[in-house]
């Protein structure tokens, strides 16, 4: 199997919620081919670049937006395709994270905002923050703003990052922001993501940065360590 | 649920027109149908209830022969008779997985044969919650009766996963309580015989009423949420196909929904 061919085919059975062999996937025909977890372990052994396999991911659960969108999918068949990512990651998980342990690079505090349970992005941001080095404390989902408040005051972070993947919950997010800012926490730095926010979002609720992609925020948030050092 | 095909059975008036007249082709055509509605085994009866023994033995060698040629899937010997199942079971002869229906708790000499064939063989039997007396209006004597069939099915040899325990329903039109004493035996069964399975025939429960079909589909919804392992019965209905997908879909059987959204998107539930 070619690696474009492997990538396409991992896309594929994420897509059809197919997380192993044993699985029936979206169809009811899929049992006994391989599923999202053996096939994160070929790409693996085939030795594609994990930051493709991530791209992958993300490419596959766009399409099962889109077909949640249009109705053809049902929560729980969203559910499946995320229930395939989360367990891919955890497969994946010691690829990005490896050769680094010294978390010296600062302390990163994250949630997913109250009212919003989707955390697939958020868990993927987090094993590349600590594939880069960074201390990560991870508040889960579902998150009030008064809990990311004494998350703060407990862990003294340098950066806070604030998940959000609905129109709705995203307003949460200035919320969180005016809270932090008016308990005086200042010289933290707001990262913000999600798939419905941006950059003049983030600008518009006084947050720091916004971050398109896990990539993404490792780049920018490397440029604020260095202006404070 | 494990889906026991019920359509091949010589009390039908059809099936014993095709046993007198040879119809090859009417046996294929009952068992294939239940084969593509999804029925896990196919339950073949040959008893007409007036022929000799004789009869019987040649009627159900010549459906096995049909079944084997028509369809992958396993077979359940059906008759009361011992001689028969013997018979029946030595001409299958490994070619096929099998299951014997059935017994019940008259532990007579002609039960205690079926046993050492299941036993024999290692294959699974089905148990009625019945005895001499017939079907016991209780949950009690209902689960009593179980208990005593398994502790002569283990005394030989047989183990417990092996056994499938019909609770029975008597007719609800009669005695309204009927339908929660059949549940309630299914719950008894689960908590007393763990690993034995729970199968059920459906028709009985309606008996006396209309809409028939409906009755037996919700009745065998409710039965697969107090944990019933499998049914015995027409796959080819849609109200049964319905009460399959739906008992599943309530019973924690149905990964993500899935089996429930795949009958919606074929129009399994459209009206009409
Ligand atoms: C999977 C999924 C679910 C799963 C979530 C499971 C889980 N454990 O996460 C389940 C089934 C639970 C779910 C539920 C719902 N969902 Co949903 N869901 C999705 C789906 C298909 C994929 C999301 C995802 O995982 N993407 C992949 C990841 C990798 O991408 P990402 O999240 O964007 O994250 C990346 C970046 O954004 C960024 N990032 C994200 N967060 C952060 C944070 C920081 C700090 C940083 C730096 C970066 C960053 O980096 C990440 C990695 O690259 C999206 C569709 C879509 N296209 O997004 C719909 C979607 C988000 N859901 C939607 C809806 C409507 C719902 C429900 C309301 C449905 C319902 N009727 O109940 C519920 C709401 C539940 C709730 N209260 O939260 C809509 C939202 C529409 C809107 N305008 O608000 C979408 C867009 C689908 C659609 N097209 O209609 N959903």
């Amino acid at each position: 199997m070619s690696k474009t061919d492997c990538l396409d085919a991992l896309e594929h059975v994420i897509v059809m919620g197919h997380l192993d062999a044993d699985d029936e996937g979206f169809d009811g025909m899929m049992e006994g081919t391989p599923g999202a977890l053996e096939l994160t372990r070929t790409a693996i052994e085939e030795e594609i670049d994990p930051q493709n396999i991530l791209k992958t991911f993300n490419r596959a659960m766009e399409i099962v937006g889109k077909k949640f969108e249009s109705g053809e999918y049902l929560l729980p068949d969203m559910l499946a395709s995320a229930e395939c990512v989360g367990d891919a990651m955890e497969i994946l998980e010691p690829l990005l994270t490896e050769g680094t342990g010294s978390e010296g690079k600062g302390k990163f505090l994250i949630a997913t905002v109250k009212g919003d349970l989707h955390d697939i992005g958020k868990n993927i941001v987090i094993t590349m923050l600590k594939g880069a080095g960074y201390k990560v404390i991870d508040l889960g989902i579902d998150v009030p703003a008064d809990e990311i408040l004494e998350g703060i005051k407990k862990y003294q972070p340098d950066f806070v990052g604030l998940s959000a993947l609905l129109t709705t919950t995203m307003i949460e997010m200035e919320h969180v922001v005016k809270k932090i800012r008016e308990a005086g926490f200042d010289g933290i730095t707001i990262c913000i993501g999600g798939a419905p926010t941006s950059e003049e979002f983030a600008k518009k609720i006084g947050a720091n940065l916004h971050c398109k992609d896990a990539m993404d925020a490792i780049e920018k948030i490397k440029t604020v360590r260095r202006n404070i050092s | 649920m494990i889906i026991i095909g019920e359509r091949v059975n010589a009390t039908r008036k059809r099936i014993r027109e095709a046993l007198v007249n040879k119809d090859r082709d009417l046996i294929a055509s009952e068992i294939a149908m239940q084969d593509a509605a999804g029925a896990h085994w196919i339950d073949l009866n040959a008893g007409t209830g007036s022929g000799t023994t004789q009869q019987e033995m040649d009627d159900i060698c010549w459906i096995i022969d049909i079944a084997l040629s028509c369809t992958e899937k396993n077979l359940v010997l059906d008759s009361a008779d011992p001689v028969i199942l013997n018979h029946a079971a030595a001409h299958v002869d490994g070619r096929r997985p099998w299951m014997l229906n059935s017994i019940n708790g008259e532990l007579t000499g002609k039960t205690k044969e079926i046993i050492d064939l299941a036993s024999t063989h290692q294959v699974p039997l089905i148990a009625l919650a019945m005895d001499a007396e017939g079907i016991p209006a209780t949950t009690e004597k209902r689960t009593d009766i179980c208990m005593a069939i398994m502790e002569e099915c283990k005394s030989r040899g047989m183990s417990e996963q092996q056994v499938f325990f019909d609770p029975l329903v008597l007719p609800i039109a009669t005695d309204t309580k009927q339908a929660l004493v059949t549940f309630s035996t299914i719950a008894h069964i689960k908590k007393h015989l763990p690993k034995a399975k729970t199968t059920l025939g459906l028709s009985n429960v309606s008996h006396g009423l209309k809409k028939r079909s409906l009755v037996n589909g919700s009745f065998l919804i409710a039965a697969a949420c107090y944990g019933l392992d499998s049914a015995i019965c027409d796959p080819t209905r849609k109200s049964v196909q319905r009460a399959l997908i739906m008992g599943d879909l309530l019973s924690d059987r149905d990964r993500y929904c899935r089996k429930f959204s795949r009958a919606v998107r074929q129009g399994l539930f459209n009206e009409g």
